[in-house]
C-alpha cells in the first residue's frame, strides 16, 4: 500500500494497525511508518487479490 | 453590528446565542474560567498544581506525629485553611476555590505514590519558578514515599491480587479516598457547622461522664471516639475561619480599594454571606449556594472526591422561593444569574488525576453529574422553578461540566420536561433521563433503602443512584471497582492467559480449541467474570475497612449525622446499608462475541474454534472476510433474541454473583455497566474479540449501548433489546448512549416526537438514556476548524465534554454512532 501524503510505498505489515472506521465494513486507519500520517487501507482487498490469483 | 438571536437559533449557533443572551457577569465569569480538564492525556498550558496544601498539609502532620489519622489529619487540614492563600474573582458573588490560585489543579500528596511519582515529571504542571518547585516536590515526594494511603494497602493486600490490580488490564481507578465518590447527607450539614459542633461536643461530655463512672468494657471504645469527634470540630472550626478569611477579604477590598458603589454593595453581601455559612443555616440563596459550594470544595481539600452528588433543586429551592417569590428581594433573573455562577464554580474544580484516570476522563475533571427533578419522600412530584431555572442557566454558561440528570416519572409538568428538551435540543447532551420509580426500586431491591429515603436519591458518580439519608448515603465508593468485563472473553480463550499483557491474570479454564459446546465456552466465561469480580472487590474492600486508618476523613465525618452520632470516621461501614456497585467497562462487548461464537462455529459450523483463537492470536490478520462474518453475526440493540437472550443470560448470572459478593456493611455490589471515555483509553489494552473487533479498535460507547453503528433496526429496537434486561433486578443501572438527528427534532413537532420517544423508553422500564443531538456536518467541520467550535459540547459516555478536547479517535468514534430518526 501507498501513503498519500508521502507516497512511501511498502506492505500493508509495514504500515501499523491503529483503528477501525466503521466496525462492519473493511476500511481500517493504518499508520505511514515514514511520515506518520493516517492512510486509510480496505483490509478485505489484498485478501481477494490473493483468491484472485 | 446588529445581532440576530433567532437567527443565531436557526443556525444552531448556540454558543453565540449563549454569548449574546447571558448578563455581562455570567460572559466575563465563563470566560475567566480557566479549563482544566485534560486534553489528550495532558493539562493545557498555564494550568499549574496548587503546592500550598501540600506543604502546609506535609507540615502539620509532620508535627502531629504521636496523634491519630482522624484527628492528625484535621489539624493538617485546619492548617491549611488558616494560611493557604485565598482570592475572590472579579466580578464574582460566590466564593471558595479548590487551590491556592484560579488555574490550579489539587493535589492529593497523601493518597497515591503513584500521582506522587508522575507528577513530578509532569514539567507542564510545575508552578514558577520551576527549580524552587521541583526542590519542594522532591521533599514531598521523599517524605510521602512509604506512607500513601495506596502504598499502605498495597502492602497488606494479597501481592497475586495486587500485581493484577496493578497491571493496568483488569481494573481502573485507585482504592483509596484520594480517588472516591461521596454521597452527602444534605439535611445534616445544612443545620450549620455550629449546630454539629454542639452535638459533638454534647457527645463528648456524655463520653467522658461513662469513663469516669463505674468500669465496664462498654466504655473503652469511648477513647477513641472523643480523639475523632476531636478531630471533627477542629476541622469544621477550621472550615468555618476559612469561610471568614474570605469574609475578611471581601470586606477589606470593599472598604479600602473598591470604588464602584455597586460592587462594593455585592463585597460586603459576599462578607456577609461567609460570616453567616457554614457557621449557620442559610437564610437565602446566595447563602445557601455558597453553603454547598464551601461545603463541595472543603470536601476536595480533604480527598481526591472525583464526583459531586447533589440534587440542587430540591435542595437549594426554599431559598429560591423565598427570596423570589415571597420576600422578592431578587428578581428570577437574579437568581438565574446566581445558578448560573455557582456552575462555572463548579465547573472551575479541578484534582489533578494520574493519566490513566484523565485519559478516561478526557476533557473534565470529574464527574460532576447534578440530579434534578425526581419525587419528595412522599411520593409526589418533586420539579419546581428551579429544575427549571437551572436548565435555563446551564443553556447560558453551556460548561461541560457539571452536568444535569433528570430523574423522570409519570408527573413531571410538560413546562419542566420542555426545559429539559431544550437542553438537549441545543446540542449539550445533558440532561441525561432518569427512569425514577425504576431506580428506586433498584435501590430497595439491592440495599433493602426503606421507599421514603429511596425516593431522596442523588446520582453518585456519573450513574449509582444514592440515597441522602443518615443510614442510606455512602460516603466512599472507590472508582477501582470497576472491571474491564471484556478481558473475561479473552481469558476464556486463553486459558486464563491475557494475550495482550502476556500474563496468567485469569483462572485456568481449559484449552478452549477444544470446547466442543457453547455451554463449554460459556461456563468458561463465567469463572473468568466472576474471578475477575471477586478480584476487585476483595481489594476496595480491604481498602475501605482500612481507610479511617490510612486515609481518615475528619471533615466528611462531621457533615455525617451517622458519624458524628457513633464517634467513629465515615467510612467504618457500622451503621450503613451500603450502596456499592462494580462497573463494568466494555460489557456488550461480551454477549455480542458469545453469540457470533455460538453461531458460526457451534451452531452453523462454518468455523472452528481453533481457526476463531488463531485469528485472535493474528488480531484478524490476513482474515477480514471471517472478521466481517463475525461482526455481522446477531448484534444486541435489534430486537433479536438470538443475541439478547445470550446476554440476558449472561447478565441475569452476573447479577446473581454480585448479590453473594458483599461488601463492609454485608450488603451486595451490583453491577453497572458504562464506560466513560475508556471505550477508547482501553482499546489498547483490550485485544481481539470474536465481535469482530480488533485490537487498537475502540470499545463500545455505552453500558448498554448497542456496538456503535451496528445497530441497523432503528431507535425503538435499541430500546425492545435494552428492555430485556431487568433494570431493578439484574443490576445497578444501565448507560445507553442514542444519537438523534437535530433537523427532526426542530420546533414544536420535534419536541412532541421526543416527548413520544421518551414515554415509550419510560414504559419499557429502562432506567437511562442520553442524547446527542450534533450533526455529522458540524462535527466534522470542527475536526478541521477546531478553533471555530472551541465551544461545542458533545456526551461521551457518562459525562460531557468540549468536542475539540477529546482525542481524534474517540471524535471518529461518536461520528460513527447512528443517528436514530424517531417515529420510525
Ligand atoms: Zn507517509
Amino acid at each position: 500500500m501507498k501513503c498519500d501524503k508521502c507516497n512511501y510505498e511498502g506492505s500493508k505489515n509495514e504500515f501499523r494497525y491503529l483503528y477501525n472506521v466503521q466496525i462492519d465494513e473493511s476500511i481500517s486507519c493504518r499508520e505511514c511508518p515514514k511520515c506518520h500520517s493516517f492512510v486509510n487501507c480496505d483490509e478485505l482487498a489484498e485478501e481477494k487479490s490473493r483468491k484472485g490469483a | 453590528m446588529a445581532i440576530n438571536v433567532e437567527e443565531m437559533q436557526k443556525k444552531e449557533q448556540w454558543w453565540w446565542m449563549a454569548e449574546q443572551k447571558r448578563s455581562k457577569r455570567l460572559d466575563y465569569l465563563r470566560k475567566a474560567a480557566w479549563k482544566k480538564g485534560a486534553v489528550g492525556g495532558a493539562y493545557l498550558p498555564g494550568i499549574k498544581i496548587d503546592l500550598s496544601r501540600p506543604v502546609l498539609y506535609t507540615q502539620a502532620w509532620e508535627e502531629n506525629s504521636g496523634d491519630p489519622t482522624m484527628l492528625r489529619k484535621a489539624k493538617a487540614l485546619a492548617h491549611v485553611w488558616d494560611n493557604t492563600p485565598i482570592f475572590i474573582t472579579d466580578h464574582a458573588n460566590l466564593v471558595g476555590y479548590v487551590g491556592d490560585a484560579p488555574n490550579t489543579l489539587m493535589w492529593h500528596q497523601e493518597g497515591l505514590f503513584l500521582t506522587n511519582e508522575e507528577i513530578y515529571n509532569d514539567r507542564t504542571v510545575i508552578p514558577d519558578p520551576e527549580e524552587d518547585s521541583l526542590q519542594v516536590m522532591r521533599d514531598i515526594c521523599d517524605y510521602w514515599s512509604d506512607k500513601t494511603a495506596l502504598g499502605k494497602v498495597m502492602e497488606l493486600s494479597s501481592p497475586e491480587d495486587a500485581v493484577k490490580f496493578m497491571s493496568g488490564y483488569i481494573a481502573w481507578g485507585v482504592p483509596s479516598s484520594a480517588l472516591t465518590y461521596s454521597t452527602k447527607q444534605y439535611d445534616w450539614w445544612m443545620r450549620g457547622f455550629n449546630y454539629i459542633i454542639d452535638e459533638i461536643d454534647k457527645n463528648i461530655a456524655k463520653a467522658e461522664e461513662e469513663m469516669n463512672g463505674i468500669p465496664s468494657p462498654e466504655i473503652l471504645g469511648n477513647y477513641d471516639k472523643i480523639k475523632n469527634w476531636e478531630g471533627m470540630k477542629i476541622v469544621l472550626e477550621a472550615g468555618i475561619r476559612w469561610a471568614g478569611r474570605y469574609a475578611r477579604l471581601a470586606r477589606i477590598e470593599a472598604e479600602n480599594f473598591e470604588t464602584d458603589p455597586r460592587r462594593k454593595e455585592e463585597l460586603l453581601r459576599i462578607a456577609e454571606t461567609c460570616e453567616r455559612v457554614p457557621a449557620n443555616p442559610p437564610r437565602n440563596l446566595q447563602e445557601s449556594l455558597q453553603f454547598e459550594h464551601f461545603v463541595q470544595v472543603m470536601a476536595r481539600y480533604e480527598a481526591g472526591e472525583a464526583a459531586w452528588p447533589a440534587r440542587p433543586d430540591y435542595w437549594h429551592f426554599p431559598y429560591y422561593d423565598k427570596d423570589v417569590n415571597q420576600t422578592k428581594r431578587i428578581t428570577k433573573e437574579e437568581a438565574t444569574e446566581l445558578v448560573g455562577e455557582f456552575m462555572i464554580r463548579a465547573y472551575e474544580v479541578g484534582i489533578y488525576f494520574i493519566s490513566f484516570i484523565r485519559e478516561a476522563l478526557q476533557g473534565i475533571t470529574g464527574t460532576w453529574v447534578w440530579t434534578i427533578g425526581g419525587v419528595k419522600p412522599d411520593g409526589s412530584d418533586a420539579c419546581n422553578e428551579l429544575t427549571e431555572v437551572f436548565c435555563q442557566a446551564a443553556r447560558l454558561v453551556r460548561v461541560a461540566n457539571p452536568t444535569l440528570s433528570f430523574r423522570y416519572h409519570s408527573m413531571v409538568p410538560d413546562s419542566t420536561l420542555r426545559e429539559v428538551f431544550e437542553c438537549i435540543r441545543q446540542g449539550l447532551g445533558y440532561p441525561n433521563i432518569r427512569h425514577d420509580p425504576v431506580l428506586i426500586a433498584n435501590m430497595m431491591h439491592w440495599h433493602k433503602h426503606p421507599i421514603e429515603e429511596a425516593r431522596t436519591w442523588v446520582n453518585q458518580a456519573c450513574m449509582s443512584p444514592c440515597p441522602t439519608t443518615k443510614h442510606g448515603a455512602q460516603p466512599f465508593r472507590m472508582a477501582s471497582a470497576t472491571v474491564i468485563t471484556c478481558k473475561a472473553i479473552e481469558y476464556a480463550l486463553h486459558d486464563g492467559m491475557d494475550p495482550v499483557a502476556q500474563m496468567q491474570i485469569g483462572p485456568q479454564t481449559g484449552d478452549a480449541r477444544k470446547f466442543k459446546t457453547y455451554e463449554e465456552l460459556y461456563e468458561a466465561w463465567y469463572i473468568q467474570i466472576k474471578y475477575l469480580m471477586d478480584l476487585l472487590v476483595r481489594f476496595v474492600n480491604l481498602a475501605r475497612i482500612k481507610d479511617p486508618e490510612f486515609y481518615g476523613r475528619p471533615f466528611l465525618s462531621g457533615i455525617y449525622e451517622r458519624a458524628v452520632e457513633q464517634g467513629t470516621d465515615v467510612c467504618n461501614p457500622k451503621g450503613e446499608r451500603g450502596n456499592c456497585w462494580t462497573t463494568f467497562f466494555g460489557w456488550i462487548e461480551n454477549g455480542d462475541s458469545l453469540a457470533a461464537v455460538k453461531k458460526l462455529v457451534f451452531d452453523e459450523k462454518k468455523y472452528t474454534m481453533e481457526q476463531l483463537i488463531e485469528a485472535m492470536d493474528k488480531n484478524w490478520e490476513g482474515r477480514e472476510e471471517m472478521r466481517l462474518d463475525f461482526v455481522k453475526a446477531p448484534k444486541w440493540g435489534n430486537d433479536d433474541d438470538y443475541v439478547d437472550q445470550v446476554h440476558v443470560r449472561a447478565m441475569r448470572d452476573v447479577a446473581k454473583h454480585s448479590m453473594e459478593m458483599k461488601d463492609p456493611t454485608g450488603n451486595p455490589w451490583p453491577p453497572l455497566p458504562e464506560m466513560v471515555s475508556a471505550n477508547i483509553s482501553y482499546s489498547s489494552k483490550v485485544g481481539a474479540l470474536p465481535n469482530g473487533r480488533r485490537l487498537g479498535d475502540p470499545l463500545y460507547d455505552g453500558g448498554l449501548s448497542p456496538g456503535t453503528g451496528l445497530d441497523k433496526k432503528g431507535p425503538t429496537a435499541v430500546l425492545r433489546s435494552a428492555s430485556k434486561i431487568n433494570h431493578i433486578t439484574d443490576g445497578r443501572a444501565f448507560l445507553l448512549n442514542q444519537r438523534l438527528s437535530p433537523v427532526q427534532l426542530q420546533g414544536e413537532k420535534g419536541y412532541q416526537l421526543w416527548r413520544d420517544y421518551i414515554k415509550t423508553w419510560f414504559d419499557l422500564g429502562i432506567d437511562h438514556v442520553q442524547f446527542n443531538m450534533v450533526n455529522n456536518e458540524t462535527l466534522r467541520s470542527a475536526q478541521k476548524d477546531p478553533e471555530k467550535y472551541n465551544e461545542l459540547i458533545v456526551r461521551v459516555a457518562g459525562y460531557s465534554a468540549h468536542f475539540v478536547d477529546i482525542s481524534r479517535k474517540t471524535q471518529d468514534h461518536i461520528i460513527q454512532r447512528t443517528i436514530q430518526e424517531l417515529g420510525c
